[in-house]
């Protein structure tokens, strides 16, 4: 009995915390009194009981990780608050650039191109290179803005 | 489809727990257990789905802790209990059981459950 309490409050600690500060105990303490009940009405507990435990649990462990990250929607706003950011950053970055990659494709010499996939290939490099470019300048400067942002809020007077 | 009734239907899982705590407050194996006797063995419910449940029903006001109690173990153990706004939920949810019960019966489309081995 000892051992399988110890067993479960193993599977308890992957629950995220603010769960298992509310309902740790009382998990153990339910748990505690199915086993003493199969225990009792079956003489002993068989390897069913823990795998439908396991399955049981595995899922709903699941379940709260994602509760808690999504809870209150902070997550999801943080999410869409830094890709409007991005695309603030993005949008003209990656105008600039595509205009200096078609005046540099213009300017330099280059062979006889013939066949619509070369074109298009060209076309794509052309297009999709400052979309990369564009795009890793971007996220790198919200980052740095963001760690500047909470930086300066971890400083700020009354902040703990 | 348009639903008239007031509250949005509820999981099976809700619905055992709001009916298992219907008839007085209970600790989590007596939720569990109430649910298995309740369901005729159909409903099982393991920690997580309980205690995940328990989390969001108490959440929506649905069920209140009503506090610890020793039992003749002398082991204290957390009790829930059914709030006003869960009563109402229930009953919403029975008033669409009973409904469909009534389309039936007025169909006459029920099989013959008791025959056919389908109750005990």
């Amino acid at each position: 009995m000892k051992h399988a309490i110890r067993l479960y409050s193993l599977l308890v600690t992957l629950y995220p915390r603010g769960f298992r500060e509310t309902f740790g105990a009382q998990m153990r303490q339910t748990f505690a009194d199915h086993y003493e009940d199969v225990e009792r009405s079956e003489g002993h507990v068989g390897l069913r009981f823990w795998l439908a435990l396991a399955v049981d649990e595995l899922q709903h462990v699941g379940r709260q990780h994602a509760d808690s990250l999504t809870k209150g929607g902070v997550l999801r706003k943080a999410v869409v608050g830094k890709a409007v950011v991005v695309a603030l950053f993005f949008l003209p970055l990656y105008a600039a650039c595509l205009g200096l990659m078609v005046n540099l494709a213009l300017a330099l010499p280059h062979p006889h191109v013939s066949g619509i996939f070369v074109v298009i290939a060209i076309a794509s490099v052309v297009l999709v290179l400052p979309g990369i470019v564009s795009l890793t300048v971007s996220c790198l400067l919200v980052n740095a803005l963001a760690s500047i942002v909470a930086k300066d809020k971890s400083g700020a007077p009354g902040s703990s | 489809m348009k639903e008239t009734h007031a509250s949005p239907p509820l999981t099976p899982a809700v619905f055992h727990i709001l009916f298992a705590l219907a008839t007085g407050d209970k600790h989590g194996y007596e939720i569990m257990k109430t649910v298995r006797h309740d369901s005729r063995g159909n409903v099982t419910m393991g920690n997580g789905t309980l205690y995940g449940s328990l989390k969001r029903m108490l959440a929506d006001g649905q069920i209140e802790d009503a506090g610890d109690r020793a039992n003749d173990d002398a082991t204290r153990r957390k009790y829930y209990r059914l709030t006003n706004r869960g009563r109402d939920m229930l009953y919403a949810e029975m008033q669409r059981y009973l409904d469909t019960v009534e389309v039936i019966n007025r169909y006459g489309v029920a099989p013959n459950l008791q025959t056919a081995g389908g109750l005990p």
